[in-house]
């Protein structure tokens, strides 16, 4: 086993031991032994990545470590096989970077919490299940990861079990990644029927005779852009996402921000030779994306709840990784989903400590004025929102300028669309920065008299992340402002083929960008004026007047709807074939043959008398019967 | 033939052990005895070789059955030194009985001559009606060891009366011999012969009809003896069988094929719907081995050489659920004084680690996945299935969903409440450690289970 | 043919139980029938019985006859091997050795377990 195969082995187990013993023994153990324990194994996956991206470079082959023959069945047959590429090296890196910051600022925020053990064995299991999302070298075990994770993210959803509403958030959650599911498990049958393999390399191989646009591989890439749809939140399947906020803040930050519901994008990236196959395909994940990031970014307008406003604001970014995808671009899919996992977690992060600081309020009407209180939770959150606007030189605005030159080559009307909203996101952002850091304090006096800023294991991972987000998006810097100034499409570029945005003249782009940062800065003087204040205060959905803004702030009232049209109509199905299917038919059936089998029971025990003589009886019967039966016939 | 000769002489000394006051040691003899054993079958592994004018064969296939009923008896033995601690000089008898047993198995896995298999036959029985009536004291025990010599007796003239009729047919026991003549034959005595042979067979493995015996035999049977009953007595009865039917009675098939056809539904509605009302955990489980037989004679049904290796993987995965229940029945019956269901009330409360291991055994045998049991019932009822056997894999499945509704019900019993829960009850470290074999055991196979199924 | 063959057995399997059935049904017709004590007695040569006939005796009886009979039929496995001894050389006479080995063991096991202590 050569080196890179054994540290690539450390990344994978070291979490997976964590979760091990925090699972199995956790009730036993100290509370900071556990925490200690499942931030090191973390830690150790982080280093195992980062020696393995040391050895990497642009022209390294990818390397497979197969561990053993999973199963086998027919002509199919699995390997439980992990593959190292650049790709899964980013990953990697983002995932167990993040997570062990994020494992870190657990150990101060759930210190309090009974289930603390419990809660650190899930979070390393879910490390442990991404990893393996993101290296299988095949789909059976990306699958295993995919599952794995959303299992995770089932239980920690409902970490808080005793609350029946988180409950009930974790079974959407849940719910709505099945059907998402199916529709991965669809596509992925299509492509094992018609090629025989399930290993992205030789599936690979298997379509490069395939002609653009062919029918049957469009609908499978369909299928598969469903399951993305499900983990990756995209209309209309993403009600589950705000749902999950009901789970621990860190969980928010790593799980259903950073992390999981990248999976769909990876999903696509990782199969680019089949998506770049099929353009109809393509273009519905455009607009898909499209419409889920203009759809979340004006609910995220009108949201009250801190965790609610990151939440769509999460979808409506991941609208714009889709959007980059649907232009073909899929480095720059890649590259927003890099810079947003650091600027998200630490929004996230700084919510969470803006939550524990003010005792698990979350409504920002009840905030304000906190930047003299907690100066670090303040000017990191300050670096994340700067970041997520799209303001040069932090990390979003490179990766998310990208996207929209892309758009534009594609369509200028597109690119106004997605223009409007990057501009969304900016005022709502801005708009919850002024109503939690400026202003006066809106909360009740005892709870301000105990405001305080949050231990430095919570501080540091904000920091780092901020300093991350400052400087993540130099990974990728237009070549308008110099050749060969782009390392992320030099460094993928045997992987994916390189992109560029057709039919623009470098005059052009620059002009979009200042039009794009100039319209930004615009949206945050306007949050400034009406927010930051401190003068203006959000009212409860139910007391909004205008019904442009009530609507908003319910959420199109679309969980209402699917109530209405999905969850109402199978409840009067399940009542039809509960009540009288099940109740009367089946179990009556059912019951008739119990009694018949317990009558015949009855019979044959009587024949067990205990007497030698009856049992020889019966045998010589027997040995008559055996050789009767050939006598006779 | 290392492992025959090797296991003989462990018995002797096993004998010796015991007359040379070893006392409560004498175990370690047989136990470490056979551990080598089980090397020397892994060094002869591949060897093929037939010795004594192919008088027996070590073949691969004979090889993993004597392993997989060397094995069961170190489980047994290992259990056996909780079980019988404190007891006298005599108990090293009874493991030297044991031990020929074993030898018996062997020499039925490794046959290739019908005179070695009634010998065989023989050294396997002639121990077990003796250890069947090893509790002198109980008049049950003494029953017991009566009706089984009773019945073995018979079946065993049944055997060899079929086995001369075959040699009057075809001139020869080789087993190689009748295969080559058999088509050749047109005298009747030839069928008939094999039928009887079939007859005294399936009275060993104690199918319907010729299962009345079973039930009361091993009710009254101490209990590690009807452990061995139902693991290694069994196995060894369904090697022999299938390497006499698979080989040297193919010919003959015409005239065996459907009557086993008929006693493979008997076998399993009778087992597994007698079951149903039984009270006491051995009883049930008696009946549960009836069932399993009927399971394992699909697999007969085939005539495909495939279904060696499915045969093995039930046997191994049912002897490793069998144990383990039959283990904790006899910690439970010790503690509780008795082994009827309503004593397993309640045994989650203060006993945990038992109603797990209860729960995976019988969840094993009731063959639910990922476990041995779900997968090697899979095997037979896929290769049954490939053979054509549609109606009859039909009636295996229903006689399944049967078993599970007894399996289930007991299983229940341990895990409702109950004030009248068993104690605590002390589990020593030899049968922990049994236990916790077995469990594995039955997830490895769960997971893995082409490890046996391609062995052979 | 076969079925001529049978026929054969068949018949004679009824005449076989036919004369039976006849001459007991005809003793039972034709003969006097006496009913006394001493008819209905067990006869035991001759001599007037005494004591129960089921009376217990020793085990120790039977568990030596036993004993003998298994050594003494292992004896029978000599007579062909002396008559031998000379075609058979030396190997026969190694593979006997091999034969009395356990024999000899098995002795030792019931001497050792005190099966022949009469007391």
């Amino acid at each position: 086993m050569s080196s890179s195969e054994i540290l690539l082995l450390t990344c994978l187990l070291a979490p997976l031991s964590g979760a091990g013993i925090l699972l199995i023994a956790g009730r036993s153990l100290p509370k900071s032994f556990a925490s200690a324990l499942a931030t090191t194994s973390v830690f150790l996956s982080f280093i195992a990545a980062f020696l393995l991206f040391r050895q990497t470079g642009a022209e390294t082959a990818a390397f497979k470590l197969n561990l053993f023959s999973w199963f086998t069945a027919g002509k199919l047959s699995v390997d439980m096989a992990f593959r190292y590429d650049q790709l899964t090296a980013l990953f990697l890196l983002v995932i167990t970077g993040i997570g062990s910051l994020i494992h870190l600022y657990s150990a101060g925020y759930m210190h309090e919490d009974e289930g603390h053990n419990r809660f650190f064995g899930y979070l390393n299991f879910f490390v442990f299940f991404m990893i393996i999302l993101v290296t299988g070298a095949n789909f059976a075990v990306m699958f295993a990861g995919w599952e794995g994770v959303g299992l995770c993210s089932y239980l920690l959803i409902g970490f808080w079990y005793k609350n029946s509403d988180y409950n009930l958030a974790a079974r959407k959650a849940f719910v709505m990644n099945r059907i998402g599911d199916l529709g991965l498990l669809a596509g992925l049958f299509m492509l094992l029927n018609r090629y025989n393999t399930l290993d992205f390399e030789a599936l690979q191989e298997a379509v490069k005779a395939v002609k653009s646009g062919d029918a049957y591989l469009t609908t499978a890439t369909v299928c598969l852009f469903i399951g993305a749809m499900g983990k990756s939140a995209q209309l209309p399947l993403f009600t589950w996402l705000p749902d999950a906020m009901a789970g621990p803040t860190p969980v928010s930050a790593l799980i259903h921000a950073a992390t999981m519901v990248t999976a769909g994008i990876y999903l696509v990236v990782r199969n680019h030779f089949l998506f770049s196959l099929t353009p109809a395909t393509l273009d519905l994940i455009l607009y898909v994306g499209l419409a889920t990031a203009l759809f979340a970014a004006t609910i995220g307008l009108r949201q009250n709840d801190i965790k609610k406003v990151l939440a769509y604001s999460t979808v409506s970014q991941l609208g714009f990784m889709f959007i980059a995808l649907g232009t073909g671009a899929f480095t720059t899919g890649f590259f927003h989903v890099f810079t947003h996992a650091f600027f998200k977690a630490l929004l996230f992060l700084g919510a969470g400590s803006v939550i524990h600081a003010l005792h698990h309020e979350q409504d920002m009407r009840f905030m304000g004025g906190l930047k003299k209180k907690l100066p670090i939770t303040w000017i990191t959150f300050l670096i994340g929102t700067i970041a997520i606007s799209g303001i040069p030189p932090l990390a979003g605005f490179f990766s998310k300028d990208e996207i929209l030159a892309f758009l534009y080559a594609k369509n200028p009307i597109l690119w106004g669309l997605a223009l409007l909203g990057s501009l969304m996101t900016a005022f709502y952002m801005f708009r919850l920065y002024f109503l939690v850091f400026h202003g006066s304090y809106r909360g009740d006096a005892h709870t301000e008299s105990h405001i305080h800023e949050s231990p430095i294991s919570m501080t540091l991972p904000l920091m780092v992340l901020a300093a991350c987000s400052l400087i993540a998006g130099f990974i990728g810097i237009p070549e308008v402002f110099a050749a060969h100034s782009h390392w992320l499409n030099h460094f993928l570029g045997n992987l994916i083929p390189v992109q560029h945005p057709e039919g623009i003249s470098h005059s052009t782009e620059i002009t979009l960008m200042g039009v794009s940062v100039t319209a930004v800065l615009v949206m945050v003087a306007i949050a400034f004026r009406v927010y930051g204040q401190g003068k203006v205060v959000p009212v409860a959905p139910e007391e909004e007047k205008n019904p442009v803004f009530k609507l908003l702030a319910q959420k199109y009232r679309i969980d209402e709807f699917y109530n209405f049209l999905f969850v109402a109509p199978f409840n009067a199905i399940s009542q039809f074939f509960g009540k009288i299917v099940d109740n009367q038919i089946v179990d009556g059936i059912v019951n008739a043959m119990g009694n018949l089998a317990m009558t015949t029971s009855g019979l044959l025990r009587l024949l067990h008398n205990g007497r030698v003589g009856t049992y020889l009886l019966a045998m010589t019967l027997g040995v008559i019967l055996v050789l009767a039966y050939n006598l006779i016939f | 033939m290392k492992a025959l000769i090797l296991t003989s002489v462990i018995g002797i000394a096993t004998l010796f052990a015991g007359v040379f006051k070893m006392r409560n040691n004498s175990v370690w003899v047989p136990l470490l005895g056979l551990l080598g054993v089980m090397l020397t079958i892994v060094a002869d592994w591949n060897t093929n070789i037939s010795w004594y004018n192919n008088m027996v064969r070590f073949d691969n296939y004979a090889l993993a059955f004597s392993g997989i009923t060397i094995a069961a008896l170190i489980f047994i033995l290992t259990i056996s030194i909780d079980h019988y601690k404190g007891a006298g000089n005599s108990i090293a008898d009874i493991y030297g009985l044991m031990v020929f047993s074993v030898v018996g198995a062997i020499v039925m896995s490794s046959f290739s001559n019908l005179a070695m298999l009634f010998i065989g036959v023989e050294i396997l029985s002639i121990p077990v009606y003796i250890l069947a009536g090893s509790n002198r004291r109980l008049t049950s025990s003494n029953e017991s060891a009566l009706k089984y010599f009773l019945m073995g007796s018979f079946a065993s003239g049944i055997l060899l009366f079929g086995i001369a009729l075959v040699y009057g047919a075809t001139q020869t026991l080789d087993l190689d011999q009748i295969a080559l003549l058999g088509p050749t034959v047109q005298s009747p005595m030839l069928t008939i012969g094999v039928l009887m042979v079939l007859s005294g067979f399936l009275f060993k493995i104690a199918a319907a009809p010729f299962h009345f015996w079973a039930p009361d035999v091993y009710e009254g049977a101490p209990g590690l003896v009807t452990a061995f009953m139902a693991t290694i007595v069994k196995t060894a009865a369904f090697a022999a069988f299938f390497r006499l039917f698979s080989t040297a009675f193919v010919s003959e098939e015409s005239a065996w094929f459907k009557v086993l056809w008929g006693i493979t539904a008997a076998t399993l509605l009778a087992g597994n719907l007698t079951a149903l009302f039984q009270t006491k955990m051995k009883r049930l489980l008696a009946y549960s081995s009836i069932a399993h037989a009927g399971y394992m004679l699909l697999a007969m049904l085939t005539l495909n050489k495939q279904a060696g290796g499915a045969i093995l993987l039930y046997a191994a995965s049912y002897t490793l659920a069998t144990i383990a229940v039959f283990a904790v029945m006899l910690l439970v019956s010790e503690a509780q004084g008795s082994d009827s269901l309503a004593k397993f009330k309640g045994l989650r409360k203060n006993n945990p680690f038992l109603a797990v291991v209860l729960a995976i055994a019988l969840f094993s045998m009731a063959g639910i996945p990922p476990l041995a049991g779900f997968f090697s019932k899979y095997y037979l009822f896929a290769i049954a299935l490939k053979s054509n056997l549609f109606y009859i894999v039909i009636v295996a499945i229903v006689a399944s969903i049967i078993g599970a509704w007894y399996y289930l019900k007991s299983l229940s019993m341990a895990f409702l409440d109950s004030d009248e829960a068993p104690e605590k009850i002390e589990v020593g470290l030899p049968t922990r450690i049994v236990l916790i074999a077995c469990v594995i055991g039955a997830l490895i196979l769960g997971i893995r289970p082409d490890l046996i199924l391609h062995l052979i | 043919m076969e079925n001529i063959e049978y026929g054969a057995i068949f018949l004679q399997f009824l005449v076989a139980l036919g004369f039976v059935g006849v001459t007991m049904t005809l003793t039972h017709l034709l003969g006097p029938k006496r009913k006394s004590d001493k008819k209905l007695e067990n006869f035991e040569c001759g001599i007037e019985t005494t004591g129960n006939a089921r009376m217990p005796f020793s085990i120790k009886y039977f568990l030596t006859a036993i004993l003998f009979v298994l050594f003494d039929v292992e004896v029978i496995f000599m007579y062909p091997w002396a008559l031998n001894f000379k075609e058979l050389g030396a190997e026969g006479f190694v593979k006997m050795l091999v034969f009395m080995g356990p024999l000899l063991l098995g002795f030792l096991y019931i001497y050792k377990k005190g099966a022949l202590k009469w007391e």
